[in-house]
C-alpha cells in the first residue's frame, strides 16, 4: 500500500506537455485520486489528461500539492465549516498567491475543476482579501470591471445610498 | 431593462457563480454591499442576499455595518451624533469643527462635550476627525488638503487667558493610532506655578476649586516636586487612560507636555476614544482603565516626529 502511494504519475496539461508527479502530490486533487481508485495501477502505465489546465498553472498547483502533501484531506462535506469564516491565510500560501490576476483565477479555476478544496478555498480568500476595504470603483479598478449599470439601476442603488443622504 | 454585457476582460468574471459564492462568503457584510453595487451581475447574484442580511441584523450590528462603510468609502464618515454617515466638509476640522454643535442631518447635540475630549484652547478633535485622518494615512491619501487639515498643528497664545502663555498641539498618526502631543507654559505664581485650571486628561487635572484635595490628585504631587527639581521635566503618566505626561517647572514658567493615544480606526465605538472623554461614565472617581506602558507614547512620538 505505502510503495503504491510513492509511485509515480504522468500528468497532461491541455497544451500537450506531460508532468511527473508523485502520486500522493497528485492526490491532493479529489478527481485524481477518484480516478486512480476507479481505474487502478491501469491509470499510472499512462498519462492522465487535464484538459481544462495549462503546463504554467498545472506546475502551480502541482507545488502547493507538494507542499501541502502531508496535510490532512478535509472532509467531503466541509463546505460549511469554520475555514469560510476567516480570511487568514498562512504565510507560505500568501507567497504562492502572489502573482498575477491571470494566474490567480486560472489557480482557483484548475484548484476548482480538480477539486482541491483547500487550494480552492486559499484562492478565494486571496480574492476576497483584494475586495475587502475597497470601494464599488475601486474593486472594479483593481478587477477591470466595468460598470455597466443602467441609469435605472445606477438611480435605484443612489436612492439604496442612506448614509449619503445627510443634507 | 438594458441588457447587460458580460466583461470577459476581467478575469474575475470570468469566475463561474458558484465560486463568486465562495469568495462573498469571505466578506464582512459591508465589502459584501459594496462588491455587491460593482456591476451588474454582481449585483444581481449578492444584492437580494444583502437585503435580507441588513434586515436581521441588530441595531448594535448596524452601526458596526455602518462604520465599515464609512472605512472604506473616501468621501464619507460614521456621525457618532446621529449614528448615520455622512459626506465629508472639507472646512470641518479640529480647528474649524463644524459639526461640533449639529451633524448635517440636522441633529443637534448641545451636551457635545459628552462625547468629545476637552484639549484646549481652539482645538476641538471629534472623532470622526480623527477616524478621517487614520483612514486617509491607511489608504495612502496624505497629500491631500484636507488630510493636512485633520493633521494640522495647533498653536495659540493670543486668546488665552492669563497666566496661561503659550498652548500647542500636535497630531500624529503612529503604528495606526491616532496620537496627540500638547503643550502648555504657564508664568510661575506661587507655590502652584499659577496653575488655576487644567485639563491633562478626564483624571488628571487642576481646578481652582479643587484645593482641599490637592494632596490626593497626583499631578499636583508631580507639580510639587517639578517645583522642587527646577528646570528638571518630571515624566509621569496616568493610570486610567493612555496618556504619559511631564511637568517642568522654569524660574518664570512652568511647562506641562502630554502625549495621548486615541486608538485606531475602530469596527466598533470603542473605549480608547471614550476613555478621554469626560462624562457621567467617564471622570477622576469612576469608569473604565485603559492601560498602557508609561513612557511608550512620549517614545514612539520622539521616535516619529524627531
Amino acid at each position: 500500500m505505502a510503495a503504491e502511494k510513492s509511485s509515480i504519475i504522468t500528468l497532461q496539461s491541455n497544451d500537450g506537455v506531460s508532468i511527473d508527479v508523485d502520486r500522493q502530490v497528485a492526490e491532493r486533487s479529489m478527481l485524481i485520486k477518484n480516478m486512480m481508485e476507479d481505474l487502478g495501477d491501469e491509470a499510472i502505465s499512462t498519462a492522465v489528461p487535464i484538459p481544462n489546465v495549462n503546463e504554467s498553472v498545472l506546475k502551480k498547483v502541482i507545488e502547493w500539492c507538494e507542499h501541502h502533501k502531508n496535510d490532512p484531506q478535509p472532509a467531503q462535506d466541509d463546505d460549511s465549516d469554520s475555514r469560510k469564516k476567516t480570511t487568514d491565510i498562512e504565510e507560505w500560501d500568501q507567497k504562492f498567491m502572489q502573482v498575477d490576476q491571470e494566474m490567480l483565477f486560472e489557480i482557483i479555476l484548475a484548484s476548482n475543476y480538480l477539486d482541491i478544496k483547500p487550494l480552492l478555498d486559499v484562492g478565494c480568500k486571496t480574492v476576497a482579501n483584494m475586495i475587502k476595504g475597497k470601494s464599488p470603483e475601486e474593486i472594479r479598478k483593481t478587477f477591470n470591471i466595468t460598470n455597466d449599470f443602467t441609469p435605472e439601476e445606477e438611480e435605484q442603488i443612489r436612492r439604496e445610498n442612506e448614509w449619503a443622504e445627510d443634507r | 431593462m438594458a441588457a447587460h454585457a458580460w466583461h470577459p476582460e476581467s478575469g474575475l468574471l470570468r469566475l463561474p457563480d458558484d465560486l463568486f459564492y465562495m469568495i462573498f462568503s469571505g466578506l464582512t457584510l459591508p465589502s459584501k454591499v459594496l462588491f455587491s453595487r460593482t456591476c451588474a451581475r454582481l449585483r444581481h447574484l449578492f444584492h437580494n442576499s444583502c437585503v435580507l442580511a441588513l434586515a436581521f441584523i441588530s441595531s448594535s450590528e448596524h452601526v458596526e455595518y455602518l462604520v465599515g462603510i464609512a472605512q472604506v468609502l473616501p468621501d464619507h464618515y460614521f456621525c457618532i451624533k446621529c449614528k448615520k454617515i455622512h459626506t465629508i466638509n472639507e472646512m470641518d476640522h479640529p480647528l474649524n469643527p463644524l459639526s461640533l454643535f449639529s451633524c448635517p442631518t440636522g441633529f443637534s447635540v448641545l451636551n457635545y462635550h459628552t462625547i468629545t475630549p476637552k484639549l484646549g484652547p481652539g482645538y476641538c478633535l471629534l472623532h470622526h476627525h480623527a477616524q478621517l485622518a487614520l483612514k486617509y494615512a491607511r489608504r495612502g491619501d496624505t497629500q491631500s488638503k484636507y488630510f493636512r487639515q485633520l493633521m494640522a498643528p495647533h498653536i495659540a497664545t493670543r486668546t488665552l487667558i492669563p497666566p496661561m502663555k503659550y498652548f500647542s498641539v500636535q497630531p500624529a498618526i503612529i503604528h495606526g493610532k491616532f496620537l496627540l502631543f500638547r503643550t502648555w507654559t504657564f508664568e510661575q505664581d506661587g507655590v502652584m506655578g499659577g496653575v488655576k485650571r487644567l485639563e491633562l486628561c478626564p483624571h488628571l487635572k487642576v481646578l481652582g476649586t479643587d484645593l482641599p484635595r490637592r494632596q490626593v490628585n497626583p499631578l499636583y504631587e508631580t507639580l510639587n516636586t517639578a517645583n522642587k527639581t527646577k528646570g528638571v521635566p518630571m515624566y509621569k503618566a496616568c493610570h486610567r487612560c493612555p496618556t504619559d505626561y511631564s511637568v517642568m517647572a522654569l524660574s518664570n514658567h512652568i511647562v506641562f507636555c502630554t502625549w495621548q493615544d486615541f486608538g485606531g480606526e475602530s469596527t466598533t465605538l470603542d473605549v480608547a476614544w471614550y476613555i478621554h472623554v469626560e462624562n457621567e461614565t467617564n471622570d477622576k472617581f469612576r469608569g473604565p482603565t485603559v492601560p498602557h506602558i508609561e513612557g511608550s507614547l512620549g517614545e514612539a512620538f520622539s521616535g516619529q516626529i524627531g
